[in-house]
């Protein structure tokens, strides 16, 4: 479904991600941990098309096709979606406000009718309570005083009703409370199926222990150094980050 | 020889229309309607139209607008406008006492009143009744444009309502150049009385017929007395070739509440004046403005409240989308005088500019003389935040679709100050169909 073959990338002339390989199918989780600074949200970004990052090597390939040629909304509209570490706010725009619009583009752009106002309506009740999000919440500027919690609840909500492919879900477990956590990685499950895949960008072994992801990666520096199965993130939590880089070097001694 | 000199003397030309207008008067020159008039002319003659040498005046330049050879009619001229023009330019669904003008002059025809109880409309020009004239004082304060509209304004509305009576039904005044058939200029004089406890709402809507250049120069003069409450709404939007003038002098009384709305969503030059006294404890004025240009076009807002006595309040918030080379202005004096203690008056003006030709000239000027008063400003320009930007189009809106529901949002926070639904359904209307996208 996503190859990402030696990709270079750099904001204001500075190179964050220094040559990442990674190749996810159909129907696989995939997660990335790393340090605070490593280039996670940047490779998010770049993912998801933001222009402020340029890339200056190597390629994504989305099904097939040159993703770094299409702009962010063709990309959200071939079904990319990035659930933001940081999700804006933006007063006077709710969630419903723009959703409607969201949702039309993405289906006239895969041939189909707009939908009309008693079917999304009904499409968002059942959305909402599959992340149990409250209508006032969606219903008010977007994010504008949202707890931490609400922000990325709203954001798996937003994922929910899009219906991508493929997700970028960017530390979504940082500020939610325990039973926020189950719930929305109870959300990503009930949305995991053999078409659709994830990128889960985590701190955290224990989102890993709901949404039990296929392969883990670690990226440091701005290369993925370690891969390995969901037990790779047990031994990270345990270990720490230095284990790797220790790994690392004693690798480029031998 | 000056390379910007008047292709046509304007000013001449007022002078001329005003002799044309007192040798109509057969002996009624000795009123004291006249005299002020003729002062004003004097006063005019003097002063001339304002130039940016002006401090009020700085980022406005109106010898464009004078140049052109406008017709300046010192008596009603026939016009084939018609009902059916008239109802194209009221907003959809509203319900309102309609008072049409062409060219300044009242058309009874045109109008419909649906004799509202304790309402009374009187037009100056047939018959102004005795205490309901321009008032005198207003010259000083002011400039030229606003001694030219004393002196040619020889109609008007002169409105009155009753203490304690609550209108059903909102007043429209319509302000039409008959531009059909060449450039012309019109001015044209308000006069609102809202009793004590009286509540009533005023819009004001500018248009034109025909691709000729219309000037018009309109002074409104509104008293609102104790507990009273005057919602009023300037609809301006009109084309490139339109030009206009307005100045509003409110007097506010105790307890009364004034609240002043425009939306000034297009015009080659709009210059909008609205002086605002707080005469007595407990009075409220609420001041919002949204202006939305693009081209070239021109909106001047100024803004003047005067706090001379204590516990009054007043809040301003001013809102602009500039593309293109569109130009904004706006400029709000607080004044607190040394009575005034436990003002609390807040002003903001926000504005976005879209594209690198576009300006805002923006400047707050606070004057305060009294120590225990709470008074804040602030003024801020910039672009669509381009996070917010990102967001939407990540969600698969296209830029075009972002930037709409980002505008929509920025101007919402004025259109919801709007008090009458008709004209905010309206409002959103232009605001969406400025763009193919539907909000
Ligand atoms: N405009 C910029 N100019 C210079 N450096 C930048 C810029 N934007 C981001 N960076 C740097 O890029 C690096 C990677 O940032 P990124 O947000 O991708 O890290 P991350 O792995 O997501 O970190 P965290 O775990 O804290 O979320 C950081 O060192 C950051 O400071
Ligand atoms: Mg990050």
């Amino acid at each position: 479904m996503l190859q990402i073959k030696n990709l270079h990338a750099s904001v204001d002339g500075n190179e964050i991600l220094k040559g990442v390989d990674l190749e996810i199918k159909a129907g696989e989780v995939h997660a990335i941990m790393g340090p605070n600074g490593s280039g996670k949200s940047t490779l998010a970004s770049v993912l998801a098309g933001r222009e402020d990052y340029d890339v200056t090597e190597g390629s994504i390939t989305f099904e097939g096709q040159d993703l770094l040629e299409l702009a962010a909304e063709e990309r959200a509209r071939e079904g990319i979606f990035l659930a933001f570490q940081y999700p804006v706010e933006i007063p006077g725009v709710s969630t419903v406000n723009f959703l409607k619009t969201a949702l039309n583009e993405i289906r006239k752009h895969r041939g189909q009718d707009s939908i009309d106002a008693i079917d999304f309506l009904q499409m968002m009740r059942q959305k909402m309570s599959l992340v149990e999000i409250d209508e006032k919440l969606i219903k008010r500027s977007l994010n504008e005083g949202f707890s931490g919690g609400e922000k990325k609840r709203n954001e798996i909500f937003q994922m929910a009703m899009l219906e991508p492919k493929f997700a970028v879900l960017d530390e979504t477990d940082s500020g939610l409370d325990i039973d926020a956590l189950r719930i929305v990685a109870g959300g990503v499950n009930k949305l995991r199926s053999l078409n659709n895949s994830f990128l889960v960008i985590t701190h955290y072994q224990r989102l890993l222990e709901y949404i039990v992801p296929d392969y883990v990666h670690v990226l440091s520096g701005g290369k993925i150094v370690k891969s390995g199965g969901k037990d790779l993130a047990l031994e990270l939590e345990e270990k720490g980050y230095d284990w790797v880089r220790t790994e690392l070097t004693a690798d480029a001694e031998a | 020889m000056s390379a910007s000199a008047p292709e046509t003397d304007l000013t001449a030309k007022v002078v001329a229309a005003f002799k044309q207008y007192e040798q109509t008067l057969n002996g009624a020159a000795e009123t004291p309607l006249h005299a002020i008039r003729r002062s004003a002319l004097d006063q005019f003659v003097q002063l001339g139209f304002p130039t940016p040498r002006n401090e009020e005046w700085k980022y406005t330049n109106v010898a464009p607008i004078t140049r052109r050879d406008y017709r300046l009619a010192a008596q009603p001229q026939a016009t084939d406008i018609n009902a059916e023009f008239v109802r194209s330019l009221v907003p959809a669904g509203l319900d309102a006492d309609l008072l049409v003008f062409v060219d300044g002059w009242y058309k009874a025809d045109l109008s419909s009143l649906s004799a509202q109880a304790g309402l009374e409309i009187h037009n100056l020009g047939a018959s102004a009744p005795h205490g309901a004239q321009p008032a005198q004082q207003l010259a000083a304060d002011t400039d030229g444009f606003v001694a030219l509209n004393t002196a040619l304004a020889l109609d008007g509305a002169i409105i009155t309502v009753r203490a304690g009576v609550e209108l059903a039904r909102p007043i429209l005044l319509l302000y039409i150049s008959d531009v059909q058939a060449g450039d012309a200029m019109s001015a044209l004089r308000c006069v609102v009385h809202l009793e004590a406890n009286a509540k009533a709402q005023f819009i004001e809507l500018n248009a034109a017929r025909g691709d000729g250049h219309s000037l018009q120069s309109r002074v409104a003069e509104m008293r609102v007395a104790q507990g009273a409450r005057l919602d009023h709404i300037m609809l301006q939007n009109q084309a490139a070739q339109n030009y206009q003038h307005n100045y509003t002098r409110v007097d506010q009384e105790r307890d009364s509440l004034y609240r002043n709305v425009v939306a000034a969503l297009g015009g080659g030059f709009v210059r909008n004046d609205l002086s605002i006294a707080l005469n007595g404890e407990g009075a409220h004025a609420d001041m919002f403005g949204l202006s939305m240009l693009n081209d070239r076009e021109f909106v001047d807002n100024h803004t003047l409240v005067d706090h001379r006595v204590p516990n009054c309040t007043s809040n301003e918030l001013y809102k602009g989308i500039y593309d293109d080379r569109s130009v904004g202005v706006f400029n709000g004096k607080i004044i607190v005088r040394p009575d005034a203690q436990k003002t609390n008056a807040f002003q903001s003006n926000r504005n976005v500019l879209l594209s690198d030709g576009a300006t805002i000239n923006t400047k707050p000027q606070l004057e305060i003389f009294a120590d225990d008063v709470k008074c804040s400003h602030g003024a801020t320009s910039g672009q669509f935040d381009a996070d917010a930007l990102f967001y939407l189009r990540s969600r698969g809106l296209s830029t075009e679709a972002a930037r709409t529901i980002l505008m929509h949002a920025f101007a919402v926070e004025v259109l919801d100050q709007v008090p009458v639904e008709a004209l905010r359904l309206h409002l959103e209307h232009q605001l969406s169909s400025s763009t193919s996208f539907d909000v």
